[in-house]
């Protein structure tokens, strides 16, 4: 019977290691050191603190939050279900823009970058604030276009003005 | 502030990308297949052991040590 006890009491020590360990795994994924960050929010998985991010009418939840400890520069992280193939969508950039954007306003600092993390690959993407303002300068058409069902302006927003990753190592799908 | 109100940072980022393929898909998603693949992705990383898993696990094995009387009663 003891014996019965003692496996039960193992069984939850190793269920609550586990489970104490999970955090690792979104550091993990964004190739962040545990040690010099803070989660401070995550919609990957379960149990993790949440927080939904808005301003000027647009609103979401990014992946995951860091906070560097030293620096206490904000750390947006995005994860893709996918390989990297060495492209980056450019639905991807723009979601990181405007969560990084959004955590600029929110957490109330410019010392913002974004991480576009993928099953293969981490890139870390550096915050244009011009390029945010040209996708919050959208909202009312893209709510325009749903409603009317067409959109309002046909151009995607590369060619309405230059989006240039900031980086050699981002490559755009398509032209 | 409410945040029903505030338009989706994917939706819009999406519009931003290709308008007329974001309003043709109803502004959802492009690939219903791989959207619900990444969500399963979403939810199993960080999510930790399966409580319901681990505890039939568990209920499985210290059953079997005791049926072949690997441990005593």
């Amino acid at each position: 019977m003891f014996t019965v006890i003692g496996l039960i009491l193992l069984g939850l020590a190793l269920y609550f290691l586990l489970k104490a360990k999970a955090p690792a795994q979104i550091f993990k994924l964004f190739q962040l050191n545990e040690a010099l960050h803070d989660l401070v929010c995550s919609d990957l998985g379960s149990g993790h603190p949440r927080r939904r991010i808005y301003a000027m009418g647009v609103g979401g939840e990014p992946d995951a939050i860091f906070k560097v400890k030293r620096s206490g520069r904000i750390i947006v992280g995005e994860f893709k279900n996918r390989k990297h193939k060495g492209v980056v969508r450019r639905r991807e950039f723009y979601q990181v823009h405007l969560y990084m954007g959004l955590a600029a306003i929110n957490f109330k600092t410019q010392d913002v970058v974004g991480l576009l993390a993928f099953n293969d690959q981490c890139i870390e993407i550096a915050y244009d604030h011009e390029l945010f303002e040209a996708l919050i300068g959208l909202r009312s058409e893209v709510l325009s276009s749903m409603y009317k069902k067409r959109a309002q302006d046909s151009r995607p927003l590369h060619r309405r003005r230059s989006v240039t990753p900031r980086s050699r190592k981002i490559r755009f799908e398509g032209r | 502030m409410s945040t029903e109100k505030n338009l989706a940072v994917s939706k819009l980022a999406a519009y931003a990308e290709d308008p007329v393929a974001f309003v043709k898909a109803g502004g959802g998603a492009y690939n219903a297949k791989a959207a619900r693949m990444g969500t399963a992705a979403h939810a199993r990383i960080g999510a930790g052991p399966n409580k319901a898993l681990f505890i039939v696990g568990m209920v499985i094995m210290i059953a079997a040590l005791l049926y072949f009387k690997i441990i005593p009663v």
